[in-house]
């Protein structure tokens, strides 16, 4: 076991360090930072003295060992635009990123869970049929145009929750954290709970569209396969009444899997938020990381790279340990 | 060792019936299989519409009208032009840009389906055949791959690239070839251990003839269901790039793309980013039905 | 020159002899307003960046020796209260006595020679080097005075002063790392940064001792970050948001319908050109091509259809106050596909010929659809395009390479915002050899401008720039497009006199 877990660290280790190294390499082989940088009337005189004062006329080389030697301390230098460490910069974006994700991910399991086990527990009937046409129609959907059709309908059309935006102002100084959210609800603050919450149903609905059509899928086949295996026929030989069944022996046993399937979804969600924050102007990582590479600021851009790939990483990792733990029937070779 | 995600796959026996009566015994599946039907339905249609889009296409796509723009659709102009899904910003006729905007989407997702699955292929086999270090190291490239930001993997490579349309071809496949290499992997592990493939190995036979006869039969079915399952994925991923502004440049649409420019007018001129939008969902929704069926068909126990 | 100084000095007087030493007791109003200008802010450190974002929310907290009066094209004495060119090469500036920075420290003789050398540290990480290359010293004369001695004259130099040089407190400043510099700013503007939240607001407070007596007037104003326009606009119409600037046309009407809300709209400083790469060897270097070109673009669509009357066609490219904005002039090539064509076969070309053609995307306004607008018309008079639009970051790598060995001839759309006002520093940048947006390169311009550069009598500059844009429009060195209008949203309770060079300065805003 000892041996399992040892292994997989060390490669979540080389994967991260893969990672650090492509993002250096795709960046530094034609960007040009100091072209950004310049004012619209500069000459090429200002341009070379701009290159060399911001240190971009150094060897590749010799700017790539350094990067990989600060970026070993989580150090990835200080943005070009705003002067201060890129790390923090997209840390302080890190709440925004991490609350959508994870309501997205909630509203994804509070779809999936009902309506995939109800679907296999009517299996060939309406609900299933009906279930199952949403579930594909929202795998088919892109979700960016589901962001903008929400936006028309429900901010343009009926004026019910806003288009952008995190809280309201003058609500955010109830907040200590960036995360509104948990914070309202952690406090008992119904402001900034209620406040956040609209503001987060759309964005999060948008970009958990993907999740939920494909966990419903998934609920509903893994606990068909529960649903035929001898023990679950026993239980019901026995006499047992179809929820407890349901609910006690299939959801148990279908568990495993769809813990995993979760996670991977979670990992995924966490990290895949840029197009849904393109399109609610959501002030997260992703619409940092957009701005970033629009300026070249390439300490940011390989920050945010690297944390979204970190928090992948470790869920993904956290979900095999776990999936380790739970099935018995896993050897650790 | 088990890894989560991984698909376990047994090799399928190809040669359990003749390829005619193999064919036929497809049809016969299609046919019963509603949905699907339905679904291959959508993509005959899409495709018929991409390689005879001069003659579906009411109007020249690319004719700006610019006095004509934004107009909503069953719009007639003084004209005598009748716009069904209105104008766009230009006042071009927006189904017509619909129509061969469904050319360039097909050829680009059919095409990175295509490189992926030949990258996936190869690195899979490889990965799996040779075990051992080769295939740690393969693994963890997978594993890198699969961990970067896709979106923003993707603006960076455009951003140094610029955009065009083999650029977003490989970017699609440096995302879709993982999920290949998996499942191949996974499948030639599985075919490695088979009594024939074993002995063919003990009687001498070269690795290259053994990779090419035993193995490669095998791994074939699962990468053909990863593919079907896969091109309505690709569509998506096309469409978001071409959203973000780094799909396929140039005077040719694509269905992102006009759903891309049409964002600043969902307010004023909501039908130039619905419709495009609507052709995404529904060629998506075929293709999907389609390879949830041929997965069912060949092997259902495929997971992408 | 001198004739300048008389203009200042004047004004100086007029400034010092309003504005009382003494600080009034002012009204400041209770109340917030919030405005959305777009993107977030990068840094309140006001040495290190050029954008134009910086250059207006930098003056919220620090104060400049200079200032450009709204609608004006002449400067006034701001944080200095009188200005005097001693000679071509030295400019002495006299402080306003007893006026402190936030903590206390003198906006003294002291902190305008650590400010205006604060940029020139050679390990300090800036791109504002360029604006003060040419100030050789700078020189305490007394507590309150200071002089600016430059290694060659400079008239741009007070012009630059009005939008950057800002002033800060050396003893605050020289103790700051780099990353407390930019975000925890302290000047002796109008307001100072009360809370700043990366991606969400920047929050100003008043500065309730402010030497201006009418400034601020009221005491708090919000900063948002709202990039997306219909985002914005919907902000704006919700009450969410105070003021917005850079208004897409299609909102126009929405804005102006809404019951309470309104739309001003004023000339902008930023002219749409297409140029050509005339280094290239390619059909491009004939005139009569170049010509064609322009007679094939009908201008009037573009302003009324394209871009939905939200600005001018441009027949120069020097904007109404700068010098040598001439009022009166004409473009050479009206709309005419017919003499196109017939200028194409004369040019050896009755086919037409292949070129690349690039645009911004997302740059500007409306950039993609106008320059595919062009596309069109260059398509009817048988110019085949290869169109591309792109992001900014690749257009810029783009038009760095024009002069690389084996780079492809090609068009371009593009825009100059010239909101300095800087006529030299402008047609320089798109039109002489070393212009940083200039594929032009033309002996004759470039010794005009420098001639330019030299020149002190300002009647004498105007005619020289005159006959430079006069001279472009011949030679069709660009195709002279259109003139943006800057257009804003407001609450209808909202009193500014809008501002005609983009800049939106905090201390100006009132509320009814």
């Amino acid at each position: 076991m000892f041996r399992y877990i040892a292994g997989r660290c060390l490669q979540a280790v080389v994967v991260l360090v893969g990672i650090i190294a492509i993002s250096f390499a795709i960046l530094h082989l034609t960007g040009d930072p100091a072209a950004l940088l310049l004012p619209e009337s500069a000459t090429e005189q200002d341009y070379q003295e701009i290159k060399s004062r911001m240190g971009f006329d150094r060897p590749l080389a010799e700017q790539f060992v350094q990067y990989m030697a600060r970026a070993a301390r989580l150090d990835f230098g200080v943005s070009y635009q705003q002067y201060r460490p890129a790390m923090t910069i997209v840390l302080e974006r890190l709440p925004a990123t991490f609350e959508l994700a994870m309501v997205a991910f909630m509203i994804a399991l509070l779809i999936a869970l009902p309506v995939g086990i109800l679907s296999a527990t009517h299996r060939n009937t309406a609900v299933d049929y009906a279930a199952m046409s949403t579930a594909l129609l929202g795998q088919s959907m892109p979700n960016f145009w589901l962001g903008l059709i929400l936006i028309l309908v429900f901010s343009l059309g009926l004026d019910l929750l806003p288009t952008s935006g995190r809280v309201s102002y003058g609500i955010e100084q109830r907040a200590v954290t960036g995360f509104y959210l948990f914070e309202g609800l952690f406090r008992l603050d119904w402001v900034l709970f209620a406040d956040a919450l609209k503001r987060v149903i759309l964005p999060a609905v948008t970009a958990g569209l993907y999740s939920s059509a494909r966990l419903t899928r998934l609920v509903r086949s893994s606990m068909l396969d529960v649903l035929s295996e001898d023990y679950v026929r026993t239980a019901r030989a026995k006499g047992l009444s179809e929820g407890v069944v349901v609910n006690v022996h299939a959801l148990k046993n279908a568990g495993i899997p769809l813990v995993t399937m979760a996670g991977i979804e979670l990992g995924l969600l966490l990290g895949g938020t840029v197009v849904t924050e393109t399109v609610f102007a959501w002030p997260g990582i992703g619409l940092l990381t957009i701005q970033a590479l629009q300026n070249d600021d390439f300490p940011v851009i390989q920050a945010a790279v690297f944390l979204l790939a970190l928090i992948f990483v470790v869920v993904n990792l956290v979900v095999d340990l776990l999936y380790a733990a739970l099935d018995p029937r896993i050897r650790y070779a | 060792m088990h890894e989560p995600g991984d698909a376990s796959v047994i090799a399928p026996d190809l040669m359990r019936d003749e390829r005619t009566s193999a064919l036929a015994d497809a049809w016969r599946s299609l046919l019963r299989n509603k949905l699907a039907l339905f679904g291959a339905v959508i993509l005959a249609a899409v495709v018929a519409m991409a390689v005879f889009s001069p003659w579906i296409a009411p109007y020249d796509p690319s004719l700006q009208i610019p006095w004509e723009g934004r107009r909503q659709p069953l719009t007639l102009f003084d004209s005598g032009r009748f716009v069904l899904l209105g104008t766009d910003q230009l006042g071009r006729d927006l189904l017509s840009r619909i129509v061969y905007a469904s050319r360039v989407t097909l050829v680009v997702s059919f095409t990175a389906v295509a490189v992926s699955g030949l990258i996936g292929l190869i690195i899979g086999v490889i990965a799996g055949y040779l075990g051992s270090w080769v295939d740690a190291v393969c693994m963890r490239l997978v594993d890198i791959f699969l961990a970067f930001p896709f979106e923003l993997l993707a603006l960076s490579i455009v951003a140094v690239t610029g955009p065009s349309l083999s650029v977003v071809v490989v970017v699609i496949a440096l995302r879709v070839w993982v999920v290949y290499a998996r499942v191949v992997r996974g499948a030639t592990l599985a075919a490695k251990e088979k009594d024939f493939v074993q002995a063919a190995v003990a009687l001498g036979a070269s690795e290259l003839r053994v990779v090419l006869v035993h193995v490669l039969p095998n791994v074939v079915t699962p990468a053909i269901v990863i593919a079907t399952l896969y091109v309505g994925r690709v569509i998506l991923i096309e469409s978001a790039l071409s959203f973000l502004g780094v799909g396929v440049p140039g005077s040719t649409p694509t269905w992102g793309g006009i759903l891309g420019d049409g964002r600043a007018y969902i307010d004023t001129a909501w039908w130039i980013a619905f419709f495009p939008g609507l052709a995404i969902m529904i060629t998506v929704l075929g293709v999907n039905l389609v390879g949830d069926w041929v997965r069912d068909y060949l092997d259902p126990r495929i997971q992408a | 020159m001198r004739k300048l100084l008389l203009v200042l000095a004047a004004l100086s007087l007029a400034v010092g002899g309003v504005f009382p030493q003494a600080i009034a007791a002012k009204t400041i109003k209770d109340t917030t307003i919030t405005i959305s200008l777009g993107s977030e802010l990068e840094t309140m450190d006001p040495h290190t960046s050029s954008s134009a974002l910086a250059t207006a929310i930098h003056r919220y907290v620090f104060d400049t020796l200079m200032h450009r009066p709204t609608g004006a094209n002449t400067l006034v004495p701001w944080a200095a209260k009188e200005v005097i060119q001693v000679d071509p090469k030295t400019l002495e500036f006299r402080m306003r006595e007893g006026v402190k920075f936030t903590n206390g420290e003198d906006v003294d003789a002291q902190a305008v020679r650590f400010s205006l050398m604060r940029p020139l540290q050679p390990n300090f990480k800036t791109v504002q080097g360029p604006l003060f290359r040419v100030i050789d010293r700078v020189e305490v004369v007394s507590k309150w005075v200071v002089r600016v001695y430059m290694k060659s004259p400079d008239p741009g130099l007070l012009r630059r002063l009005a939008d950057w040089g800002q002033l800060v407190p050396p003893k605050y400043y020289s103790g700051l790392t780099p990353e407390d510099a930019a975000i925890k700013p302290i000047g002796s503007g109008p307001y100072r940064l009360a809370r700043w939240e990366s991606g969400v607001e920047m929050v100003f407070e008043a500065n309730p001792n402010y030497w201006k007596p009418d400034a601020p007037k009221v005491k708090t104003v919000r900063v948002v970050p709202i990039r997306e326009d219909g985002t914005k606009v919907a902000a704006l119409l919700k009450k969410e948001v105070d003021l917005i600037n850079q208004v897409p046309a299609q909102y126009i009407p929405k804005i102006e319908s809404a019951p309470g809300t309104k739309v001003v709209a004023v000339r902008g400083t930023r002219v749409f050109h297409l140029g050509f790469t005339h280094n290239i060897d390619s059909p491009l270097k004939d005139i009569r091509v170049r010509q064609a070109i322009a007679y094939a673009i009908d201008r009037n669509v573009i302003v009324k259809n394209v871009v939905e009357g939200r600005g001018i066609v441009a027949n120069q490219p020097l904007h109404e106050w700068t010098e040598g904005y001439d009022p009166k002039r004409t473009w050479p090539y009206d709309y005419n596909p017919e003499k196109s064509r017939q200028l194409l076969a004369a040019a050896g070309y009755p086919n037409g010929f292949d070129i690349d053609y690039l645009s911004t995307d997302g740059r500007y306004t409306k950039d993609k659809e106008v320059a595919q607008a062009i596309a069109g018309f260059l398509q009817t008079v048988g110019i085949r395009v290869r169109f591309q639009a792109v992001a900014w970051k690749r257009y810029v790598d783009i038009f760095r390479a024009r002069n690389k060995p084996g780079t492809k001839p090609f068009i371009y759309y593009i825009g100059y915002g010239n909101g300095t006002g800087d006529s030299d520093a402008a047609l320089s940048a798109i039109a002489s050899c070393k212009g940083a947006w200039s594929a032009y390169c033309n002996p004759q311009i470039d010794k005009a401008l420098d001639e330019a550069a030299s020149t002190v009598d300002m009647k004498k500059r105007a005619t020289i720039f005159e006959d430079i844009t006069r001279r472009l429009a011949n030679d069709v060195a660009q195709v002279m497009l259109w003139q943006e209008d800057s257009v804003y949203g407001m609450q209808k309770d909202i009193i500014w006199n809008v501002r005609n060079d983009d800049r939106v300065y905090a201390w100006e805003l009132d509320r009814r």
